[in-house]
């Protein structure tokens, strides 16, 4: 054998393979990926100390020479994830190292080795594999030789008569042609590339199976066009091998998240824990299902609820609007920031956006309108009596949504105002950095909130713990108002001044989201909650 | 109308001087991009004897997209639906800008000639030939005989 | 730009009603599968929220003619309904009442049909009229 075990490892990462190449190889390691490395925290659970420090734990930044677990397993035997994010150029970048390294093996340009990956899915195993016993076989059928040699050159033509067989025009001056020798103009073969840029799939000539070479594809359609092929190629790699491969699933975020031990995945269902990963755009999402965070959930519950949401669009449709009229004086009202404690503009009356009764009577920090009252005396059938129940808690879910959006948008807002001061009166971006990290305390608070009533909503109304997860609820929601009204100061200048205020709610709120998602996951863990569809 | 693109000239004027035997593709005379087609069942298949219509069109970006072709005969064949929509490679993933009206015509022609039950589009007539292959095939000339003769 | 046949249009119409590509809000697939001439439709559509028609499903007949989609298809409620444009001892959707089908353009689709009905319930001048009782059919 000319290569040693560890080039073997594929990058397609077969189940059993339990270590990546890409973690193995240190030199891969976080000096090129510098800002993959400092969210490539990983979640730490501790289920004998159900208080321990679930939050702190995610934005730890973890140290880069970090040890390797054992097997992914901490001592307790509570999974844990080690991940990288990347993006596809990234990916695509790691494999050109890789070519560095495999290509003595094949004594090939690497133009031909790119197009013999390509073809085997980026699967180095099993190109290796079928390259040792059949070489020919492999470079025939990747379109690398032609099975006879008629000795035509490779590349641009230029005769002035030539007619083109897929036009049938004959004016064309500029032609391409592969050894093969079916040469076809220019023009038909970039529109031929175009689509089939977008597909990922080995390009071949029009007329037979041999195969366009990244540097090929750049003289016929212009430079870096192989880039858009190799980035599809990726692309489709990555749907291929979704057991270690995930797409951000938030708007427009390009990261994927590649998952080195995913035999521990299997592990997370058992502590009702979920196997929660962070891109480096701060986008916190679930690696099982795909889905965001769904904390105090897990993915039964998340699954089960989103089902039953689907089912009943038709009637939830009226909880999505953002308008709403004034309870007092009816003026429309739109909902333009997280915050749900509404001041009419027209009358001054504040009410609660959610329960649209007076903010006075939700008192200081409690919060009555996340509490789902049975209307005791209607004695309407129990069917219809859950139908409400659940799009009481599916409006409370989709309000949460909502706010969440608008406090984004607003966020971003603030910020923006945040650096123009920072420009102006010399504030150190260090300084700038609480209000960032509140606005993501805000979100992540808020996703906890909304996620938390599909877990009131199978949870058992009558079980102690089920009052305590409300009370606890009623809390956070506190808290999360607290800090969103904050963010509504216009004043850059008074932002900066309230400095220590934004602080300590945001703090508040993360400590209130830790101890409400371990209290629904104490639910789950004891069998109070049971997501089932009906 | 849009001028007719020479390389569809040029297949149009193939399939008259040069025809393939046992097909036939008109173009319709107010659409040139439409053809009218007939197809022979080849020899030793179930499907012999008979002649089947096809409708074949050349959509905007042919040749780089691939023509439509339908059976309008009524045919019982495991990659042909009861709509007449037909499962071939190169009509599909398997098309090349250098495949011609006739060519496709040609593996239209051979895929009467070798169904292939393990990739079938109509499902029912594709288990049919899988467990009773017998039966399928007098079923197939059955058809022939009843939607497909020659007069 | 080319004419695409009759017949390939239907194909791409039905294909996109079975792989279920089109809007939620309605459907639409083949009265007979065997039906080789794809001539006669069936469609549903959801009744819109915030009016009368909100949570009733309607179901249309359509038939796609030899002219089709030069000439628009002709589409008639199976589906009690109180509408404008719908005759109400037939259910026929009336073209010179109906915009779609009185300025029908070759682009349009049976989708587009479904859904400008749709948009026809949600009208402020047709949300809240009286409806027949649901289930009930012409």
């Amino acid at each position: 054998m000319v290569y040693s075990a560890k080039m073997l490892n594929d990058l397609s990462g077969d189940e059993d393979s339990v270590e990546l190449e890409f973690e193995s190889d240190s030199e891969f390691n976080d000096d090129e990926y510098g800002e993959g490395s400092d969210t490539s925290d990983e979640l730490l659970y501790k289920n004998d100390k159900k208080k321990t420090d679930y939050l702190d734990s995610i934005n730890q930044k973890e140290s880069l020479d970090r040890k390797p677990l054992e097997n992914g397993y901490e001592n307790d035997g509570v999974p844990r994830l080690t991940y990288n994010c990347l993006t596809t150029d990234q990916i695509y970048d790691l494999v050109l190292l890789r070519l560095d390294r495999i290509q003595p093996i094949f004594d090939c340009p690497y133009g031909d080795i790119i197009v013999m990956l390509q073809k085997y899915g980026w699967s180095e195993e099993r190109l290796l594999e079928d390259w040792t016993e059949f070489e020919d076989k492999v470079l025939i059928s990747c379109g690398l030789k032609v099975a006879k040699q008629i000795g035509c050159s490779r590349g641009l033509q230029n005769h002035p008569d030539f007619l083109c067989h897929i036009c049938c025009e004959s004016n064309k001056r500029k032609s391409f042609r592969l050894e093969c020798g079916h040469e076809y103009c220019l023009e038909c073969y970039q529109h031929y590339i175009k689509d089939k840029l977008l597909e990922g799939k080995v390009i071949t000539c029009m007329g037979c199976s041999l195969a366009l070479k990244n540097c090929d594809i750049d003289a016929i359609a212009g430079e870096n066009s192989s880039q858009v092929l190799m980035r599809s190629s990726i692309k489709g790699f990555i749907q291929k091998h979704s057991n270690h491969y995930k797409w951000c699933p938030f708007v427009d975020c390009n990261c994927v998240i590649q998952v080195n031990n995913i035999s521990t995945l299997s592990e997370f269902p058992r502590f009702h824990l979920s196997p929660y990963v962070v891109c480096k755009n701060h986008h916190r999402f679930c690696f099982k299902c795909g889905l965001e965070s769904h904390a105090p959930g897990d993915c039964q519950v998340a699954e089960v609820w989103v089902k039953m949401a689907q089912m009943e669009s038709a009637n939830l449709n009226w909880v999505l609007k953002n308008t709403k009229e004034c309870p007092k004086c009816g003026v429309n009202i739109e909902k333009n920031g997280g915050c749900n404690h509404m001041t009419c503009q027209s009358c001054d009356y504040e009410f609660c956006w959610i329960c649209e009764l007076c903010w006075k009577g939700h008192g200081g920090g409690y919060y009555e309108c996340t509490r789902f009252k049975k209307d005791e005396n209607n004695g309407a059938p129990e069917t219809k009596n859950s139908l409400r129940k659940y799009t009481f808690y599916y409006k409370l879910f989709s309000e949460h949504e909502n706010s969440a959006k608008l406090d984004w948008a607003l966020g971003l807002a603030v910020e923006q105002k945040v650096k123009a001061l920072q420009e102006n009166i010399g504030l150190s971006w260090i300084e700038t950095q609480f209000l960032p990290e509140s606005i993501r305390a805000l979100i992540e608070g808020r996703t906890t909130l909304k996620w938390s009533f599909p877990v009131a909503f199978y949870s058992d109304p009558s079980h102690n713990l089920t009052k305590i997860f409300v009370d606890n609820q009623a809390l956070l929601v506190g808290a999360v108002e607290s800090l969103s009204q904050l963010l509504q100061v216009k004043e850059p200048q008074d932002i900066i001044n309230r400095k220590l205020e934004f602080f300590n709610k945001a703090k508040f709120v993360e400590s209130r989201n830790k101890a409400l998602s371990e209290c629904g996951r104490d639910l789950l863990c004891k069998g109070i909650c049971i997501a089932r569809t009906t | 109308m849009a001028s007719l693109p020479k390389r569809i000239i040029k297949e149009t004027e193939r399939l008259v001087s040069d025809p393939v035997p046992g097909i036939t593709a008109i173009p319709h005379e107010e659409n040139l991009r439409y053809f009218q087609v007939t197809v022979e069942g080849p020899e030793q298949s179930p499907y012999e004897n008979g002649v089947f219509n096809l409708e074949l069109f050349l959509p905007d970006d042919y040749p780089m997209e691939a023509p439509k072709v339908r059976f309008l005969t009524k045919i019982y064949h495991p990659n042909i639906d009861r709509l007449g929509r037909i499962c071939l490679d190169v009509l599909k993933n398997n098309w090349s800008p250098a495949l011609q009206i006739r060519t496709v015509l040609l593996s239209v022609q051979a895929l009467l000639a070798s169904p292939n039950p393990n990739d079938p589009l109509a499902n029912d007539v594709a288990e049919e030939w899988l467990q009773n292959e017998d039966n399928a095939i007098a079923k197939a000339r059955e058809w022939t005989n009843m939607y497909a003769s020659k007069q | 730009m080319s004419k695409i046949p009759r017949s390939f249009r239907l194909l791409e119409e039905l294909e996109k009603g079975e792989k279920g590509m089109g809007p939620e809000s309605c459907s639409y697939g083949l009265a007979d599968n065997d039906d080789i001439t794809m001539t006669h439709w069936n469609g549903t559509i959801l009744g819109p929220p915030h009016s009368n028609h909100e949570n009733r499903i309607y179901f249309v007949a359509l038939v796609c003619g030899e002219e089709y989609p030069d000439q628009p298809p002709q589409i008639r409620f199976l589906s009690k309904i109180n509408l404008p444009c719908v005759n109400q001892t037939t259910g026929d959707v009336q073209a010179s009442s109906f915009n779609t089908l009185k300025n029908w353009k070759r682009s349009y689709t049976m989708e587009t049909l479904l859904l400008d009905l749709r948009k026809e319930m949600a009208l402020p001048a047709n949300k809240k009229l009286p409806q027949p009782a649901e289930g009930t059919t012409f």
